[in-house]
């Protein structure tokens, strides 16, 4: 029986992934193909399925096999990111980060004006489980819900990693970085709690997400909605390639959720204002804005060395 | 055994391609069709290894199996007595007698490439010796070194490696280990030439062994060494006991698993371990507890090579264990403060001669002690004029019990920290100490509450004409303890675990100052003085000691009270 298809956090297959079925006892198991399909001598029914590949987060899940509806089983590779949530807050307000890392990393926060400026550490953040630090990606077309990261396993509230946004507006920056050097950073928005200038600075964060494909969507391709099977070859299989002339390609859009990490707005550890932003689509995203920022802060703009971001925050089906 | 042996596939089976195209499972016939659940197999973190490759002899032949994904090895064999041969790519290959029994499964254990070590016994006097253990998939250097004022270079031990191949490799007994301690030298180092042992330094102190493989891995593991007579008036404690309590190796610590092992490997941490999974979940849900053994490597207690004295503390576990308590001990030798060095081990097996000393101090998170440690203790300071500097958090807060000289059992009781525990009376029990004992607030003073768990903040001073703060310049309200090394939970001296005064501490405790923490989470500063020359000054809190060397006002109280102890 086809189950169904196994990929990884940008919807692309995932060949050779270990499955094991397992219900009353019995136990059963398939290797996924080079499509990410997985077929398995089973019967229909409840069963729970543990997922496991090399360089990804391994995983169990219950599932109902039905033989017509196929399962979109989702695994997460061990490459370190990390997102606020909500990604914009009020000075005083509480987000909470959200980072997936297979070692202990030190997360510090940093406000990005003129030049990065240290504000405080957050940590060391680890846990006693094994490999307890990594995050579990839903099996679904998250794009469209939300990634739920913290919300498996993170019962004990003291441990909740809930913090205050500092009182100064600005562009701030969380730095995640592993003993080995492994490094990402993620944005977090802080608005005043009242306005402090005159002038007011919006982050596009609605064409951020527009542009943000992780999960296997944007925008700019499967706009309404993934499709049955994951990517083998994106040049075969999207339709921005084979059908180039058509855009928007689909006359519908499903949903793009905020709340998914956004790998364009990493910056890398030793950028810094001046320097030329790498990677193509990061101009778009907050790197290209801190630019502005930076520039706004050193011209002194705003007559206090201070400026004011406020989010526009649109509901989601405006998109 | 026979090398050339006739040779049955158990689980044969593959996904063949018919007609159609449709992938199918097509199953061979065997001579035997039964498949037998033999055991699962593990790394050294209880997490389940796939794929291992597993050769069953026994009288009738050679049976193949292949681990499953959730690590179970299911073959096609009887009961009995096997010579099993387990292997995989990244781990340790490894040969076992095993008597396969239906319905027990066997947990195979294997342990990964990597570089690791530890010291055994790992508390020693000068002049005793030590062997050292070192598990490396190739050759690699090792070196002493002491850790005080600087990373001291001690001496070069050598270069190691073996002709063999890969025989500086060690074996992990197959079962839970975490009880029965690791024992590694055990296979294949019998050759007194080639023996392992090394002598303890003439001078006290906290060492580290430096273990670098060819290809740049570092690994540093600790040993203390305590001096063959009292050389100091001051006693300092490594709280070696909680060391353990928080060391997972194996997959199980006081805070995971910490009854005993699940009868399955662990896939997701998240996803399985009561501590992430229960909704409201209690520390401890259990009345007995298997041993935890201190003969384990502490990949928690590793100290980075190029981490200095007043360097931030890298890592989260460091900031409460070896790594923290390093910090008193170097801001010591820069003061010019003598020490002699002990275990919380040695103290259990009253090898510290408490009555040659003026003063004991205890640091960081002393969480765990027996009950002979604490009224051998308490009856130094309340009988005999001994003096006693806590300066650390949640300390003797849980009975510990030795089964002989490595083998703890943590006597957590039926306990959670975060609810009111009561006595059959009514009583409240302030700790699980308290709950078999006593209140550790009747000897320290202070006692650990939940308020302010895993937050850090600046003491507020209350009483700035005690002479503890002699030379601070602090008034009543003024803070101190803003700078600190902790990386855990930065933001003050009061953190990470607090103790405050309850209604059991000595009627007599004065409090001297209170930390800033939120919802009344602070840690206490307290001092009181019994009858006869006793004296007892604790911090209440995991954070003082990683303030210490760069905190002007945390070290000059505790400088303080320490001089004015050894008067």
């Amino acid at each position: 029986m086809l189950v169904g298809y196994v990929s990884d956090e940008n919807y692309v297959a995932i060949a050779g992934v270990e499955f094991g079925f397992e219900r009353d006892g019995a136990s059963l198991t398939a290797t996924s193909h080079a499509s990410g399909a997985v077929f398995a001598d089973i019967t229909p029914g409840d069963w729970r399925v543990t997922l496991l590949k090399s360089g990804y987060t391994d995983k169990h899940v219950d599932v109902n096999v039905t033989g017509s509806e196929l399962i979109p089983f989702r695994l997460l590779s061990d490459r370190m990111c990390g997102f606020m949530w909500p990604k914009w807050s009020r000075s005083g307000d509480t987000a909470e980060y959200c980072v997936h890392s297979t070692k202990e990393f030190r997360l510090d926060l940093w406000r990005y004006g003129w030049e990065k400026k240290f504000v405080r550490s957050l940590g060391w953040c680890d846990e006693h489980g094994p490999n307890a630090m990594v995050q579990i990606l839903p099996d679904c077309d998250f794009t469209q819900t939300g990634v739920n990261w913290n919300r498996t396993g993170y019962n004990l509230e003291y441990q909740k990693h809930n913090i205050s946004a500092p009182e100064r507006s600005g562009l701030y920056y969380l730095h995640a970085k592993t003993r080995d050097g492994e490094f990402c950073s993620f944005p977090w928005i802080v608005s005043p709690p009242n306005p402090q200038a005159k002038i007011a600075v919006l982050s596009s964060t609605i064409t951020q997400n527009a542009y943000n494909g992780f999960g296997g969507r944007s925008n700019y391709f499967n706009r309404d909605g993934l499709p049955n099977r994951p990517i083998v070859n994106s040049r075969q299989d999207l339709k921005r390639y084979t059908q180039p002339d058509t855009w928007p390609f689909e006359d519908t859009a499903a949903p793009l959720s905020f709340q998914r990490p956004e790998p364009s707005s990493c910056i890398p550890e030793d950028d810094q204002v001046t320097d030329t932003i790498a990677g193509r689509i990061e101009s778009v995203f907050a790197p290209g804005e801190w630019r502005l920022l930076g520039r706004m802060e050193t011209a002194r703009v705003d007559g206090t060395r201070g400026i004011r971001l406020r989010p526009v925050l649109r509901n989601r089906s405006a998109l | 055994m026979p090398l050339a042996l006739p040779v049955l596939y158990a689980s044969l089976s593959w996904i063949g391609i018919e007609g159609s195209g449709t992938p199918k499972v097509i199953s061979l016939p065997l001579e035997r069709s039964w498949n037998m659940l033999v055991g699962y197999v593990s790394d050294e973190r209880y997490v389940a290894v796939s794929d291992v490759l597993f050769e069953f002899r026994g009288p009738g032949g050679v049976i193949v199996a292949r681990s499953s994904i959730s690590g179970a090895v299911y073959a096609d064999i009887l009961p009995g007595d096997y010579e099993v041969v387990l292997g995989r790519d990244g781990y340790g290959s490894k040969i076992v007698e095993v008597q396969i029994r239906e319905n027990e499964p066997h947990q195979f254990r294997l342990l990964s490439d990597c570089l690791l070590g530890y010291v055994w016994p790992r508390c020693v006097k000068s002049g005793e010796r030590s062997e050292f253990r070192v598990h490396a998939v190739e050759e690699y250097e090792l070196e002493l070194r002491r850790y005080g004022a600087e990373k001291e270079f001690v001496r070069r031990i050598g270069t190691f490696d073996e002709h063999g191949p890969r025989a500086t490799m060690q074996i992990t007994p197959d079962g839970d280990y975490t009880q029965t301690g690791v024992e590694w030298n055990k296979h294949g180092y019998h050759s007194k030439a080639l023996n392992q042992f090394i002598e303890a330094p003439e001078r006290s102190g906290l060492y580290y062994f430096h273990a670098r493989s060819k290809s740049g891995l570092s690994f540093t593991f600790p040993w203390i060494v305590a001096p063959d007579q009292p050389r100091s008036k001051v006693a300092v404690l490594a709280s070696d006991i909680n060391w353990n309590a928080y060391n997972s190796f194996g997959g199980r610590s006081n805070y995971i698993n910490a009854d005993r092992l699940p009868p399955t490997p662990i896939i997701n941490s998240r996803l399985e371990l009561k501590r992430y999974t229960e909704e409201e979940h209690r520390s401890y849900d259990q009345d007995t507890y298997e041993p935890l053994s201190l003969e384990r490597p502490d990949p928690y207690n590793h100290i980075d090579e190029d981490e200095q004295l007043t360097d931030p503390i890298a890592g989260r576990q460091g900031c409460h264990l070896a790594a923290a308590e390093w910090r008193l001990l170097g801001w010591m030798e820069r003061k010019g403060l003598d020490y002699d060095f002990y275990s919380e081990t040695q103290f259990h097996f009253d090898q510290v001669p408490l009555d040659e000393y003026r003063v004991l101090i205890i640091s960081t998170h002393p969480e765990y002690w027996s009950a002979d440690m604490y009224f051998r203790l308490k009856k130094w300071v309340f009988e005999r004029g001994g003096r006693l500097m806590y300066l650390g958090g949640n300390g003797l807060n849980c009975e510990v019990e030795f089964l002989d000289d490595h083998s703890v059992v943590y006597q957590n009781t039926n306990w959670s920290h975060s609810e009111p525990q009561f006595a059959p009376g009514g009583r409240e029990y302030e700790s699980r100490f308290a709950k078999r004992q006593e209140s550790e607030a009747n000897l320290l003073g202070v006692v650990f509450t939940f308020p302010g768990i895993m937050t850090a903040a600046p003491y507020q001073v209350t009483e700035a004409d005690h002479w503890c703060f002699e030379g601070t310049g602090l008034k009543n309200g003024d803070t101190f303890g803003q700078k600190s090394l902790h990386m855990r939970v930065p933001g003050g001296a009061s953190g990470h675990e607090t103790d405050k005064v309850s209604s059991s501490s000595p009627s007599n405790v004065q409090v001297l100052a209170r930390g800033l923490n939120p919802d009344g989470g602070g840690a206490e500063v307290v001092i009181h003085e019994p009858t006869g020359g006793g004296a007892v000054f604790s911090v209440g809190s995991i954070c003082w000691p990683s303030s210490v060397l760069v905190d002007d006002a945390v070290s000059r109280i505790t400088e303080n009270v320490l001089r004015r102890f050894l008067d």
